[in-house]
């Protein structure tokens, strides 16, 4: 779980081009969206499509847990581990 | 102003350069300028944006952060008003990088494709600067860099200043034998206001019909004229000729 938590936060300085930001500065349950790393929903959309194209996994955008999932780097690693056990 | 000699023959608009700011990325030494302007540092990492925090830095391509830069110190000394934003071909790498990848049956970044429409550029400076100013983004067109100045007076009727911000780049080798491309990137916004302000006066005289054997034929690039202080001119389009002189005393 904490490869995918890494490779997670690499993942999400590369394709949000945050610069300056390293993966060490990035806490695993901190919140990735509004007040804690700032990301909006055009970030969520993008961030969406490179999970499916890194992980091969199936994301439901009307899964009413979809929130909870993207809430922060451990949750994300979570949702990535159990659809990639599916 | 705009004043309109005859319906279909002559029209002139008439302007105050109240003030004018330009980045590109050639830099070059340079004698003579226009009044009332600046011309922003050329740095390693393109135009300078750090007036902006990082999560709004971050999605800005080269020429959108030059854009902004130059969109940014025209709103720091007039405050906010009214834009008009121009670019023949805006964000051409975006999308060809999205037709590219969907000819290749990959997906589309939605990130990607948000900053790809034409107005994208015009609405992140908006959102930056906290403008609740309207703003109107025009593509290239029969009058050239001339159709933006046209839209600006029609908006000088209404309040006594406009933005205009112009913004181009070299396009993407596919797309070169065709449309005429920018020599590099660089983007120049100006301050406009009604004739009636101090300054120095910019006139644009339109002719419908006219061939006129000395026009120049380049009519991509305004910034020979700016950066050597060439006070007059004229560009030969297909539809009109463009006649302009900036008088100063």
């Amino acid at each position: 779980m904490e490869n995918i938590e890494a490779e997670l936060k690499r993942l999400i300085i590369d394709i949000f081009e945050l610069e300056n930001l390293t993966p060490g500065e990035i806490a695993s349950d901190a919140p990735l969206f509004g007040e804690g790393l700032g990301l909006d929903s055009i970030d969520a959309l993008e961030l969406g499509v490179a999970l499916k194209k890194k992980y091969n996994i199936h994301i439901d955008t009307y899964s009413s847990n979809l929130v909870e999932h993207f809430a922060s780097v451990k949750n994300l690693a979570g949702f990535v581990v159990s659809q990639q056990e599916q | 102003m705009l004043q309109a000699h005859d319906s279909s023959a002559r029209a002139t608009l008439s302007f105050t350069l109240e003030h004018w700011c330009l980045w590109q990325s050639k830099s070059a030494p340079i004698e003579a300028i226009w009044p009332n302007g600046r011309i922003l540092p050329v740095l390693a990492g393109g135009a300078d944006v750090s007036f902006l925090p990082m999560m709004q830095r971050r999605r800005l391509s080269p020429m959108a952060r030059a854009a902004c830069a130059v969109a940014w110190d025209c709103r720091e000394t007039h405050g906010d008003m009214p834009a008009v934003f121009f670019s023949r071909h805006g964000e051409s790498q975006y999308y060809l990088e999205i037709l590219s990848g969907l000819a290749a049956e990959a997906g589309v970044s939605p990130s990607r494709f948000s900053l790809s429409v034409h107005n994208a550029i015009g609405g992140l400076h908006g959102l930056h600067a906290q403008s609740f100013q309207p703003y109107v983004t025009l593509a290239g067109g029969d009058e050239g860099f001339f159709g933006p100045f046209l839209e600006a007076a029609g908006l000088l009727l209404d309040v006594p200043q406009v933005l205009l911000v112009w913004h181009e780049q070299v396009l993407p080798a596919i797309y070169r034998a065709g449309p005429p491309s920018s020599r590099g990137l660089w983007a120049l916004a100006m301050v406009l206001g009604g004739t009636a302000r101090p300054g120095p006066q910019l006139k644009l005289i339109r002719e419908a019909t006219a061939m006129d054997a000395d026009a120049d034929s380049d009519a991509a690039d305004p910034l020979p004229a700016m950066l050597c202080d060439r006070r007059s001119g004229s560009c030969r389009l297909e539809r009109a000729t463009w006649h302009w002189n900036l008088q100063h005393a």
